[in-house]
């Protein structure tokens, strides 16, 4: 599964502000979720946003990322999946929680696929700056540490696979087997990912007082927040 | 950026040349094997050390004591005669390291952002730690590479980055775990280059390696390690005759040869 990962590039959302990305998508998350539940029919003021954030999100994805068109949907199934298992477990008001589910989605993807890490750190550092000095570096250390620690385990996961596979174990035949032994070789590889990832930071030079992030906020991102504050205004409208 | 020594100059105003050493250190793990045991070792910034020995001897181990990634059971570790547990967060401005596996040093999402790390957590202006990186970038070839995904360089290009990333933040000295493992001669080259170009900048470097013929031919010293301890540091020359000694094998022909410089 390969969701979730940034696509390196030079696009128009690559560069706006990171901090204003970040803000949208909070706003995006809390009014989607905020909004009145459907009751007997999809309600509209979610489901055409949602249609057109999920064409605008797979024509970006599939522009700026180096994977095809084929790969970038084939990266939506898991989401499908999920979206099909809240349908299954809460019934007919299911679809209208898996729509916003779906939305809140892709709106993260989105957002992790135009904005590297290091950016996210940036603006979380930012965030913190007013804090303690200790909590002021350890906040955005910590989300480091995590966020690269997560695409490892993937990592993990798919030598784990390979490792079954060139032993002979059958993945069809033992599913089970199979399943547990490459959940077990990813579990036991958290706290050693852990800590070779804080080992190297350690070693480059990590402080408690770096330099602070720089941000060139432009006319981009006063769009992106007026588009924003517009949409939440829209979805606050149709509720009243 | 600061390249004055924590200890500060001496009292005659000569630039010092800073060292780093231990003294009797000794690391047990926890189930009671001696990884370490009474190393006692002198590294001036200004030499080249080939430190060699048997899988498991401890060589990564010492390397980690070094960088203070671990603390010793007993002894200390020494930055120009201070305890680096008392200079903590100064001891990665002079002293880096690159892991055996380079890979797992690699915090950036890109090869930029990568080489940015370290000067920004040195407190560099974004201006000057912009210049430096882009100087890095050409530096080690890797200009059409800037914006990749560290992880999909190639084994050499990835071995160039691990120690960009460590030198481009001023260090004086650094130690080099297994650099030429499994790469092709071109990538051993590249290294090789890119580690006798810091030298030619007066940086100290520490190699750990057991494939001699690539680099002893540039040694200073070299230092052979034996089940923790150090059995043999002295000049190439002398410590290559003990090597049999030790079930190290001999490289065949004269120091001279042992190098994969063109
Ligand atoms: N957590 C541990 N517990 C016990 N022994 C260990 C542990 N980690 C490493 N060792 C042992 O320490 C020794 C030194 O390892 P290392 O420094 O990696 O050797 P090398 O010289 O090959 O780099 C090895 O013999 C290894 O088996
Ligand atoms: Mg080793």
């Amino acid at each position: 599964m390969t969701l979730f990962s940034y696509q390196a590039g030079n696009g128009v959302l690559h560069t706006l502000d990171p901090r204003v990305k970040l803000a949208a998508l909070l706003a995006l998350t809390i009014t989607v979720f905020a909004a009145p539940p459907a009751t007997a029919t999809v309600n509209p003021a979610l489901a055409g946003p949602a249609f057109v954030l999920l064409l605008g999100w797979m024509i970006e994805a599939a522009s700026t990322g180096p994977m095809g068109p084929v790969r970038t949907i084939r990266r939506v199934v898991p989401l499908l999946i999920l979206a099909a298992l809240i349908v299954l477990f809460r019934g007919a008001s299911g679809i209208d929680y898996a729509i916003r589910f779906l939305i809140v989605a892709f709106l993260g993807d989105l957002t992790v696929a135009v904005t590297s890490r290091g950016r996210f750190i940036d603006a979380i550092a930012w965030g913190c700056s007013r804090l303690p000095r200790r909590t002021r570096a350890m906040v955005p250390l910590a989300t480091a540490v995590a966020l690269s620690s997560a695409p490892m385990l993937i990592t993990v996961m798919h030598r784990a696979r390979e490792a079954c596979r060139v032993r002979g174990i059958r993945l069809r035949r033992h599913p089970r087997l199979t399943a547990t032994r490459i959940a077990r070789a990813a579990l036991d590889d958290v706290p050693r990912q852990i800590k070779r990832v804080s080992d190297a930071i350690v070693v480059r030079g990590f402080s408690l007082d770096p330099t602070p992030p720089a941000f060139q906020t432009g006319r981009g991102d006063a769009m992106l927040a007026l588009l924003v504050m517009l949409a939440v205004a829209g979805s606050v409208w149709t509720a009243v | 950026m600061n390249r004055e020594s924590p200890a500060g100059p001496p009292p005659d105003g000569r630039r010092p040349r800073g060292y780093l050493s231990c003294e009797k250190l000794s690391h047990r793990f926890a189930n009671g094997v001696l990884g370490l045991c009474d190393v006692s070792l002198h590294l001036p910034f200004d030499e080249l050390v080939v430190v060699t020995g048997l899988n498991g001897a401890g060589k990564s181990l010492l390397a980690r004591h070094l960088v203070g990634l671990v603390r010793p059971s007993s002894g200390r570790v020494l930055l120009n005669g201070i305890d680096i547990r008392r200079v903590e967060g100064r001891l990665h401005q002079h002293v880096g390291m690159v892991f055996q596996d380079a890979e797992h040093q690699i915090i950036g999402q890109t090869v930029r952002e990568d080489l940015g790390f370290g000067p920004i957590h040195h407190g560099m202006p974004r201006i000057e730690v912009d210049a430096r990186v882009e100087w890095m970038i050409r530096h080690i070839g890797l200009e059409d590479r800037a914006d990749a995904d560290p992880h999909t360089l190639s084994g050499g290009e990835l071995r160039r980055l691990a120690v960009a990333g460590v030198v481009i933040t001023g260090a004086q000295y650094v130690i080099l775990d297994e650099p030429f493992s499994s790469l092709d001669p071109s990538g051993v080259r590249d290294v090789l280059d890119v580690m006798l170009n810091l030298r030619g900048q007066g940086c100290g470097i520490m190699v750990i390696t057991h494939e001699l013929e690539k680099v002893l031919a540039h040694a200073d010293r070299l230092v052979i390690l034996h089940r923790g301890r150090v059995e043999e540091d002295g000049h190439p020359e002398s410590a290559l005759e003990q090597l049999p000694r030790f079930e190290l094998r001999r490289p065949p022909g004269s120091l001279e040869d042992m190098t994969w410089r063109e």
